[in-house]
């Protein structure tokens, strides 16, 4: 099949990859090498297209937002998890729950999942029918509200809509 | 001024990571345990390369401590979320007819 195979290579998304794996190089290798890198760059570029992973869609005016939320949940989910290692009686009152996916494309809701790790308390295992079941340390924190302020910012920066 | 920030966020961060150990060692379970180490492990390590890009001596270096800093926050959530999986599932096997949302 030469016709789709030559569709998928020439596209706008090798001179992504291209580029990103230009700097990627250039940042680690100081500018120098590069008749080293640059074999390097267009295989990982060539891959990257057979693979077929389509670059992410981000939405830029929505990435100052969603960047401070994510800083101040892990600042705050770290410091929550840090507190009840530290403190002698270890305040922990873990639990399983299920969250309810309104997020749809199964990369955004991997990237959802991952997340959700490192916000204050919850913590993801399994994707089941468009559930995410999570492990909470502290049952009584308001994970809800934290797992669906995650997903709303994440459904904005991503520009899907919710369901 | 620049010295003394960098400095705190070191310090900052040194202790996360010694709370993040704290809690793996005292933890009761592993998905507690893992709570501990993704979460308080990150911060930890994010606040160290905030105190060394105070002090880096060039863009590159700062954008190269920031590009490792997301690489392993991306291996360890997803580590993290595979231990989870795993560990959950050997429950689920080994818990039978009991529930394993405990």
């Amino acid at each position: 099949m030469p016709r789709p195979l030559a569709d998928r290579f020439l596209s706008r998304q090798i001179l992504f990859w291209l580029l990103l794996y230009c700097a990627l190089w250039w940042l680690l290798a100081g500018g120098g090498g590069w008749y080293l890198g640059a074999p390097c760059i267009v295989a990982a570029a060539l891959l990257s297209c057979w693979l077929g992973t389509p670059a992410w869609r981000l939405r830029p005016a929505a990435a100052p937002r969603f960047l401070w939320f994510f800083l101040r949940a892990l600042v705050a989910g770290g410091w929550d998890v840090a507190r009840r290692a530290i403190q002698p009686r270890m305040p922990l009152a873990p639990a399983w729950v299920r969250y309810p996916l309104n997020i749809r494309q199964p990369r955004s809701r991997l990237l959802f999942a991952s997340l959700v790790g490192l916000l204050p308390g919850t913590l993801a295992a399994a994707i089941e029918d468009d559930c995410l079941s999570m492990h909470v340390l502290d049952q009584h924190q308001p994970w809800q509200q934290n797992t669906a302020q995650l997903e709303r910012q994440l459904l904005r920066l991503l520009g899907e809509e919710p369901t | 001024m620049l010295g003394w920030l960098s400095n705190a966020a070191l310090a900052l961060g040194a202790f996360f990571f010694i709370a993040g150990t704290l809690g793996l060692l005292r933890f009761p379970d592993v998905y507690s345990r893992l709570h501990a180490v993704t979460k308080a492990d990150t911060l930890g390590l994010g606040l160290v390369v905030l105190g060394l890009c105070l002090r880096a001596p060039s863009w590159r270096a700062v954008v190269m401590m920031l590009l490792v800093w997301l690489l392993v926050m991306a291996s360890s959530t997803t580590a993290c979320q595979l231990l989870a999986r795993y560990q959950r599932e050997r429950d689920q096997a080994e818990g039978g007819d009991q529930d394993a949302r405990h």
